[in-house]
């Protein structure tokens, strides 16, 4: 196990015990946030989706009394697209709802392998179902929706790409963690998640 | 026997820091592989198909008017006009801290905003005037509880999905129990001040009332929209939303306060925050029907019946319950884990899935006030500066009223049934007159 700070003092040139040059994480690391980056874009697109396809109900209902009848499947796939999207970049942040107690009373050692147990778990899961529902998802693909006329496979399907991205990220996560015995640092602090209120300025 | 082996793989898994959704999913997804008649075709169908969901539609909905409100600078407008209102009466601080929580819920689906935005402004200027700082902790902590219950309310769209019952009536039952915490909390804001009468509550000039309410008219329109649309069957609650966010979007732009980055960063909030719910609905939807599949629900109504025939035995029982889960999980991932098995058993007993949803709703939020998981602890501890263990002494005397509101509300069904049918059936006919 390395730490971070470990492998900042290794000289540029040097190469791990693998033989593998050291800047390998670096570059995988850039290329994870790559990854990340586009997943936050796309799912930040199928939310205006959703808000666009929504008030496009509302006011078709108002003004021409009347809704659209696609617009409300419209967003209710977006919504499935959204969550699988955004579920893949919420993984690789780290950031999916978990219970901390135990964790948190476990010294370096522990955390390092409830990390990697995580990250096999989540990989298992993913990979099981992935594997398991690809040849129901082609069977589904023969019966199109009622308003949009789009085949069903576009709704299951997004579950089979979250899948897969999400595989990819634990398995990425997991190789990291192994490779420095620390996960990758969270992006958001508490302090973002509050109202912006001011109190004292005017004083 | 099986539907045992799920439940402590479950546990375990949850126990070792698996992420909620796949502590769930993993162990149905084993036992859907096992079983000779069902494919995995079947548990990516009920995966995906419980976010398929109209109702749901609402919850990055409300999400985004609340991250919007606040990137637009719209929170602080209320903010400021609740400064200015209470400018004048002792414990000026303590009743800004309550009624802004009250006037934020239809921003902070979360308790989690509130504690961290309250907390990080109001506990340092409470301390700075001579409040205690524990009081101040324990009062921002407890006042939190109440945007989670008022509508619009993220965990009441959750549960009302799950129990399938009316989102728009569960919101409504949400109200009463709501304004009886924010009642108990101003009475202890009120004794407080009454300790300390001479105490100086503002040392800044305000803005005139005039002008404070002239900047925060249009934005205390939005929960009207919310609200008033809803109950006069002008909007769904969904169409509520897109309509919130549609007018704090317009509002934001008005007031040109609202850039480019500071959107797509509300996006991204919005994704992240859905996204994380959203996968628990997932995996809590293969887990509801593998435990309907199992029998699950009819056990446990049998286990209660055999244990109890009373409803009021039943409910205290559901109650601590539900306190020990809350004190270990997140409401909404409690929620989509406990309603599957105790809705049922709750039927049986004859109570109202309204009056169910409620009691759930407000036994999980107080979760996050207490040890070892409670996360409204840590925010407050991380955005002050204070211990842990100073924020946990400071609102142990708030939990005493809050568990009297749990027990009034659960015991007096009233509380949250009376409401939801006044809409329904009175209101109509008042209108009509």
């Amino acid at each position: 196990m390395k730490s971070p700070k470990e492998k900042v003092e290794e000289p540029p040139n040097a190469q791990d015990a693998t033989g593998r040059a050291p800047n390998r994480t670096t570059s995988l690391e850039s290329w994870i946030r790559g990854v990340v980056l586009i997943e936050k874009t796309v799912a930040g697109l199928f939310l205006l989706l959703i808000v666009i396809s929504m008030g496009t109900q509302v006011f078709a209902r108002y003004v021409f009394d009347k809704p659209f009848q696609w617009s409300e499947e419209l967003a209710r796939l977006a919504l499935i697209w959204m969550t699988f999207v955004s579920a893949t970049f919420v993984l690789a942040d780290g950031k999916h709802i978990a219970v901390d107690m135990l964790s948190n009373r476990l010294g370096a050692r522990g955390k390092f392998w409830i990390e990697c147990l995580g990250h096999t778990v989540v990989a298992g899961a993913c990979l099981l179902l992935l594997i398991g529902s690809v040849k129901f998802v082609w069977y589904v693909g023969a019966v199109e929706s009622p308003a949009l006329g789009v085949p069903k496979s576009w709704w299951y399907g997004a579950g089979l790409m979250g899948l897969f991205l999400m595989a990819l990220h634990s398995l990425l996560n997991l190789l990291q963690v192994c490779r420095t015995g620390s996960p990758s640092p969270r992006e958001t602090s508490i302090e973002d998640e509050g109202f912006h209120l001011e109190m004292e300025q005017h004083q | 026997m099986i539907l045992c082996g799920l439940v402590i793989a479950m546990l375990v898994l949850l126990l070792l820091r698996v992420p909620v959704a796949f502590s769930m999913l993993l162990p149905c997804l084993v036992y859907v592989a096992w079983s000779p008649d069902i494919t995995l075709g079947v548990a990516l169908q009920q995966t995906v198909g419980s976010v398929d969901s109209f109702a749901l539609l609402a919850v990055p909905l409300f999400m985004m008017t609340g991250y919007l409100s606040n990137a637009g600078g719209l929170a602080d407008r209320l903010f400021q006009l609740l400064l200015t209102l209470f400018k004048k009466i002792p414990g000026t601080l303590g009743f800004v801290n309550v009624f802004s929580s009250l006037t934020f819920s239809w921003m902070s689906g979360a308790a989690i905003a509130d504690a961290a935005g309250l907390g990080s402004v109001l506990v340092p200027a409470m301390k700075k005037r001579g409040y205690d700082e524990k009081f101040a902790l324990g009062l921002t902590g407890a006042s939190s509880l109440i945007g989670p219950i008022m509508p619009p309310s993220i965990p009441a769209i959750v549960y009302a999905v799950s129990a399938n019952v009316s989102v728009k009536d569960l919101f409504f039952a949400g109200v009463i129990p709501a304004l009886v915490l924010t009642l108990i909390l101003c009475i202890f804001v009120y004794r407080e001040a009454r300790k300390n009468p001479l105490r100086e509550e503002t040392t800044r000039e305000h803005m005139p009332v005039f002008e404070a309410m002239f900047r925060a008219a249009p934005v205390l329109l939005t929960p009207v929209i919310i609200l008033g649309g809803i109950l006069f069957g002008v909007f769904t609650p969904t169409e509520a939303a897109v309509a919130a966010v549609m007018w704090v979007l317009l509002l934001s732009v008005c007031y040109r306060s609202l850039s480019f980055s500071a959107f797509r960063g509300v996006l991204i909030k919005t994704t992240s925050t859905t996204g994380s719910i959203m996968l628990i609905v997932t995996a809590a939807g293969l887990f509801g029907w593998v435990i309907a599949r199992e029998q699950g629900p009819q056990a446990v109504t049998e286990a209660m019946l055999q244990l109890t025939d009373n409803p009021w035995v039943f409910l205290l029982l559901v109650n601590v319950a539900l306190l020990i889960t809350g004190m270990l999980l997140e409401p909404v991932a409690a929620l989509l884990i406990t309603v599957p098995v105790l809705l049922p058993a709750a039927m049986e007993y004859g109570i109202d899935p309204l009056h169910l949803g409620i009691v759930m709703i407000l036994n999980l939020v107080l979760g996050l006030l207490t040890p070892p998981v409670g996360l409204v602890l840590y925010v407050l501890s991380s955005v002050t500066g204070s211990s842990v263990q100073t924020v946990t002494r400071g609102t142990l005397p708030f939990l005493s009223p809050l568990l009297i509101t749990l027990l009034l509300i659960t015991f007096i069904p009233a509380f949250s049934l009376w409401l939801p049918a006044f809409l329904e059936v009175w209101l109509p006919r008042i209108l009509n007159l």
